[in-house]
Order: C-alpha cells, then structure tokens, then sequence
C-alpha cells in the first residue's frame, strides 16, 4: 500500500508549521543560538530578508515593490550559530539569507530600481516586480521566483510583460523540491504602462508588485503569502499598490505599501516590509523603501 | 545591540526565548503553550556577538 509522502500543494503552507509544537524561541537578531542541554534536533523555520523597494527614473518608470524572503524549514540538527538576512536597501536591493544548521532560506528580489527596469530575481525567495513605464509597450518584467533548501529546480519564472494590457507577470508558487526545505516563491510581477501587474501570490512568499505608468491606478498590490509578502508597486505620479499580507499581517496599505512579513505588518505608503521577510514598497521618487530583516523559529 | 529574553507564562509556566535587537517590540507576548496568559521577563543577557559583518 502506498504511502503519500508529500503534501498536497493546497495544505503545505499551513502545514509548514508543526502542529501541536511550541514555539520555543523566536530569533531576529544575533549569530548565536543557545538550547538546552541535551537538546541534539530542533524544527527550525528560517525566513529571508526581503527585497527594498525600487525607486522611480525620473518618475517616468514608477519602482516596483520588492519580493518577499524566502522560506525553508525542517527537522534539523541542533547547531549554536545563525545568520538573519537584513531586508534589502531602499533602492531595490536583494534581501539577506537566513541561515540555521543545514538550512539556508534566500532572500526576496528587489524592485526595479531606476536604470533598470527588471526586477531582480530571488534566491530562494519571491521575484522582486518590474518598472512601469508610460507610453511604453514593452516594460520591466518581474524577477523571477527562487528556490531554496538544496532544491536544484528553479521555480517559475516571472513573465517578460510586453503588453499594455494588465497582466499578472509574476509566475505563480511552485514547489522547489520534494523534500523538507522545498519552499515556495512566488514570481514577481512586471510593471505595464496601462496597469501595474500584481506580484505573484498563492504560496510561501509573494512577489513584489510591478510600477505602474498610469497615475491612480492600484492594481499593482504585492502578492501574499503564508509566510511574507510583497511590497506593492508605486504608480505614476499617484497610486500604486498595497502591500501583499502573510498569514498574521496585513500589508501595507497605500501606493506602495510594504509587505507584510511573519512577525509584523508591512508599513503604509512607500512602506518598509514587516519583521519576518515582508517586502519594501516601491516608489515613484527618489527614495523607496526598505524590506523586513529574515527570522528563524524554532520548536523542540 | 542583540539582546538575549528570557520569558515564562504566568499561566502554565511554558518557558520562552526571543532574540532580538534591544530597540525591537515581543513578537510573541501571549503565552505559546496555552495561550492564557502572556509572558512575564525573567532574564535578559546583552549578546557580544553582534557584530556587523561585511559581505
């Protein structure tokens, strides 16, 4: 008789927090981790850095929001350092890996800071969103989605938006790999002249929001996730996109909202990524904004 | 400055950790075990650990 090893694609988010386990530390800060004695296996769940928001070009090409961190999890063995990814830098900067024992969760992909209009592809976490652009057909796209643990099978790409029509650019949660630190990420969207594209959303971490060209419009949110979101794009000159929500949070409401992350809510207007992984708010001036430092929890 | 918590619930007793800078709020206040109490600060340590590091 056969057996199911892997979850359903539906139940996995949830389940990625064991149950009936208590939460017995929750580390932001620091390279040590200390356990008690006689502690040799813990569940560790490691979540990256997000991604910064990206800034405008000469408010022509509205920055997109970043990508929300990564995620890889599992029963591993007890180990006294870490690493926290720091969220990544207001001008569309990749978030930092967190890392704990054999488990290393990559950070969300930056928006699409002025000069470039593509968002940055993640590693491990979700794709940073691409730039609007008026007038213009063929846009930024968004950054692809990464993967994590010792998957070795990207997950889908972001979609290259060439259309003045609206489209979700990001590609959607796919699962890294079949096994325990298999993440998902969810690709980020790319900017559009007409309407910004929504980041990617439905699994782990939601991708960034693309900017859009068009003053007013918000459309362009940041994709949610179980554990983080994406920050939302900025509009031109007005607008733009809420922040993607994770399970406990909101996003940030507002153009360019920040994404929430696991610990904290993503901030309003051009907001920093909430605590956990939440990705920043793109910008249509010069200053966008930052993501939210990784976290790893544990349970033993 | 990375500051060491150490927390117990006032409920069932469920003892807690969080790590984390000194100028950041408690992630976690209400008891993780039982959830009928939140927790009350029995210790903290300031880590020597935290060191910007460069990539």
């Amino acid at each position: 008789m056969g057996s199911t090893i892997i979850p359903a694609t539906s139940t996995l988010s949830a389940g990625v927090v064991p149950y009936g386990f208590t939460l017995q530390q929750t580390i932001t800060s620091g390279t040590t981790v200390t356990l008690p004695t006689g502690t040799n296996w813990v569940y560790a769940i490691c979540i990256g850095g997000g991604g910064g928001g990206g800034i405008t070009n000469g408010n022509s090409t509205p920055g997109g929001g970043g990508g929300g961190g990564g995620v890889a999890f599992g029963w591993v063995p007890a180990s006294s350092t870490c690493t926290i990814g720091a969220g990544g830098s207001n001008v569309g900067g990749n978030g930092g890996s967190t890392t704990y024992s054999i488990l290393q969760a990559g950070g969300g992909g930056g928006g699409s800071p002025a000069g470039n209009p593509n968002g940055s592809d993640a590693v491990g976490g979700a794709g940073g969103g691409g730039a609007g652009n008026p007038g213009v057909s063929t846009v930024g796209k968004g950054g692809n989605g990464g993967y994590s643990g010792y998957g070795t099978v990207p997950i889908y790409a972001g979609a290259l938006v060439t259309s003045t029509t609206a489209l979700n650019g990001g590609g959607q949660s796919g699962v890294g790999n079949n096994n325990s630190t298999a993440t998902y990420a969810g690709g980020g969207a790319g900017g559009n002249n007409a309407s910004g594209a929504a980041g990617g959303t439905g699994g782990l971490s939601g991708g960034g929001g693309g900017g859009n060209g068009q003053s007013g419009i918000t459309t362009n949110v940041g994709g949610s996730g179980y554990f983080t979101g994406g920050g939302g794009g900025a509009g031109y000159s007005t607008g733009g996109g809420a922040g993607g929500a994770s399970s406990k949070y909101a996003g940030g409401t507002g153009g360019g909202g920040g994404g929430a992350g696991y610990l904290a809510a993503g901030g309003t207007g051009v907001g920093a990524g909430g605590s956990g992984g939440g990705g920043g708010g793109g910008s249509g001036g010069s200053t966008a904004a930052v993501g939210g430092n990784g976290c790893i929890l544990l349970y033993y | 400055m990375t500051v060491r918590y150490e927390y117990k619930s006032a409920c069932c007793g469920h003892e807690y950790i969080e790590q984390r800078g000194a100028d950041e709020p408690m992630y976690f206040p209400t008891c993780n075990q039982c959830g009928n109490a939140d927790y009350e600060l029995v210790n903290q340590t300031v880590l020597a650990d935290d060191v910007e590091v460069s990539p």
